[in-house]
C-alpha cells in the first residue's frame, strides 16, 4: 500500500500515531483489533531517518541481532513469515541479511555504511521479529536510481514471498504506480483509500501530492486511523 | 619500592576503590557517550556539589544528601530531555541549578571547609575501609543492574525510537539508567572529584572505540585503559607528591592522545 501526499500532509504522523509514538485523540486500530502495545509484535517499522552515533561500536550484524532479545516482543510465531520460530537468533539474522542483501557486509561498522546499505540493515531488523506487517516512511530518499531498484525488488519479494504487508510513504508517482495495490492519499486527513487504478484516474488527487499548498483542514491527530 | 608501596593500607584500599569505580564508569560512560551524552556526569556533578553543600550545611554526612540529591537531579534531567529539552540544554539547566544551591549554602555557612575540596578534587588517598565497603557495593549494584538490562540499553542507546516500536520500556529503562548513571558520578567523585569527573566517563571510552571491537569490546577495554590508569596514576601521584586525580586524568588523556596518534600514523603507513 502506498501513502502519498504533500510534505506536511500527515503520513509520518499517521505511521507515529499507528505505532504509538505520537499522543492523539481518537482511536487506532490494528489488525481490526483495538491498538495494543502486544499488536506491535506483528509490525515492523522503518522511520524517515534512523540516527545513531556514527562511531556507535557495532557491526550490521550486531544491528540486526538487537532486535532479538527476550526485553523486545519476540517474533510472532507465524509459520509462513521470514523466519522461522525454531530458528536460532543467529540463523534468523543471516536469513534476514540475505533477503536484503547484506551478508556480505555483515562484518562491517554500522557507522561506516551507505544510506542504501543503512536503509536495508534496517528493513532487516524489522524482519527478523517476523512481521505481518511492515511500515515504511519514505525509505528510499536519498537513494540513487540503482540504490532504489535494488531496494523496491527486495520490498517486493519480501511481499510475494513472505505475505509481509507493506504499508509504505512514497513521492514518486511512477513507484506508487508500479508496486502498490492500494493508495492511501493523505491532505492533512484522509483525501483517498482505494485502488490504486482509482488514485490515478483522479486527477484533483494526483494534484494534492504535488501542492505544496495544504488545505485548511483539521489537525489530523483529531481523527482515527486504521492500518 | 612498587611492592614497599603497596603494603601500606590506604594505597591498597586507594587502588581497590579505585579500579572499581573506573570499571564502572567506563560501563555507565560507553552508554553516555554512545547517546550523545557526554556532559551528563558534568552536570550531575555540580547538583552533587549542591548536595555536598547541603549535608555540609545541615549537618548530615554530605556523601548520603549528595547521593540523594544527585538521584533528584538526575530524574530531572531525564524529565526535561523527555520533554524534548536538547541534552545539552537540560545539562547546563541542571548544571548551574546545582551550583547555585552550593555556592550559596557555602557562603551561608562561612566559606569552603576541607569536606568540600576533597569532593570538588577527589580524595582516593584518603578512603576508609568503610568507605571502600560503602563503594564496593554501591558500585557491585551497578554493575548488575547494568549487566541484567545491557542488550535493552544497547538497543535504546543505538536508537530508542526502534526499541520502542520493539517493545522495550524506553521511558522506564532510561529513568533508570539516569539514577544509575548518578549514583556512579556520586560514588566516582571519591576519585576524580566533581571537578575531573567527566574524564572518567568520556576519555576512556573515546579511546577504547578506536579499537573498533564492538560494544561490549569497547567497554572492556575502556575499563582496562581506566583502570590502568588509575592505578599507575596512585603510584606516580605517590611518588612525586602530586594530586591524584589531576595525575589520573592526566593520564587517561595522554593515553587517548596516544591511541589516536598511533590509529593515525598507522592509517597513513598502511593506506
Amino acid at each position: 500500500m502506498g501513502v502519498v501526499g504533500a510534505n506536511g500532509s500527515g503520513k509520518s504522523s499517521m505511521f507515529k500515531a499507528i505505532l504509538g509514538l505520537l499522543p492523539h485523540r481518537g482511536t487506532v486500530s490494528l489488525f481490526g483489533r483495538a491498538f495494543h502495545r502486544d499488536l506491535l509484535r506483528s509490525v515492523g517499522y522503518v522511520p524517515q531517518k534512523i540516527s545513531f552515533e556514527p562511531m556507535f561500536p557495532a557491526t550490521v550484524f550486531d544491528v540486526v541481532a538487537m532486535a532479538l532479545t527476550r526485553a523486545t516482543l519476540t517474533p510472532n510465531d507465524r509459520q509462513h513469515g521470514i523466519v522461522d520460530p525454531d530458528m536460532s537468533n543467529s540463523e534468523k539474522v543471516t536469513k534476514c541479511l540475505n533477503a536484503v542483501r547484506m551478508w556480505s557486509l555483515r562484518h562491517r561498522r554500522i557507522g561506516a555504511l551507505s544510506g542504501g546499505e543503512l536503509q536495508r540493515v534496517f528493513i532487516a531488523q524489522s524482519l527478523v521479529r517476523n512481521p505481518s506487517l511492515l511500515i515504511m516512511d519514505e525509505p528510499a530518499v536519498g537513494l540513487d536510481v540503482k540504490s532504489q531498484k535494488l531496494f523496491y525488488s527486495i520490498m517486493q519479494e519480501a511481499n510475494n514471498e513472505y505475505g509481509i504487508t507493506m504499508v509504505v510513504s512514497l513521492h514518486n508517482m511512477d513507484v506508487v504506480k508500479e508496486y502498490s495495490n492500494k493508495v492511501v492519499c493523505m491532505n492533512r486527513t484522509l483525501a483517498f483509500h482505494g485502488k490504486t487504478s482509482d488514485f490515478f484516474a483522479d486527477e484533483k488527487l494526483l494534484g494534492l501530492c504535488t501542492e505544496y499548498k495544504l488545505q485548511d483542514r483539521p489537525h489530523p491527530h483529531e481523527h482515527s486511523h486504521e492500518a | 619500592m612498587m611492592l614497599e608501596i603497596l603494603e601500606y593500607a590506604f594505597i591498597q584500599r586507594a587502588l581497590i576503590s579505585g579500579v572499581v569505580i573506573s570499571t564502572i564508569c567506563s560501563m555507565v560512560g560507553c552508554f553516555l557517550v554512545m547517546r550523545r551524552y557526554a556532559l551528563f556526569g558534568d552536570g550531575i556533578a555540580h547538583v552533587a556539589f549542591g548536595g555536598v553543600a547541603v549535608g555540609l550545611f545541615m549537618g548530615i554526612v554530605p556523601f548520603w544528601s549528595a547521593f540523594v540529591i544527585a538521584i533528584l537531579g538526575s530524574v530531572g534531567l531525564q524529565k526535561m530531555q523527555n520533554s524534548r529539552v536538547s541534552g545539552e540544554v537540560a545539562v547546563a539547566v541542571t548544571l548551574v541549578s546545582g551550583l547555585s544551591v552550593g555556592v550559596i549554602l557555602t557562603s551561608i555557612a562561612g566559606g569552603f571547609t576541607l569536606d568540600l575540596f576533597s569532593f570538588l578534587f577527589g580524595s582516593i588517598i584518603l578512603v576508609s575501609t568503610n568507605d571502600m565497603i560503602t563503594i564496593l557495593s554501591i558500585s557491585g549494584v551497578v554493575a548488575l543492574a547494568i549487566i541484567l538490562l545491557y542488550r535493552r540499553l544497547l538497543f535504546i542507546t543505538f536508537n530508542a525510537e526502534l526499541a520502542r516500536v520493539s517493545g522495550i520500556r524506553v521511558t522506564l529503562l532510561n529513568y533508570l539508567f539516569a539514577v544509575l548513571a548518578a549514583i556512579t558520578v556520586v560514588v566516582a567523585m571519591r576519585l576524580t572529584g566533581i571537578l575531573l569527573i567527566t574524564a572518567l566517563i568520556v576519555l576512556p571510552t573515546l579511546s577504547a572505540s578506536k579499537f573498533n571491537r564492538g560494544f561490549k569490546g569497547t567497554m572492556i577495554i575502556s575499563a582496562a585503559i581506566s583502570s590502568s590508569s588509575v592505578v599507575s596514576g596512585i603510584f606516580i601521584s605517590y611518588l612525586l607528591d602530586w594530586a591524584p586525580s589531576g595525575t589520573i586524568v592526566a593520564l587517561l588523556v595522554l593515553s587517548m592522545v596516544g591511541i589516536y596518534t598511533s590509529y593515525m600514523i598507522m592509517g597513513r603507513l598502511f593506506r
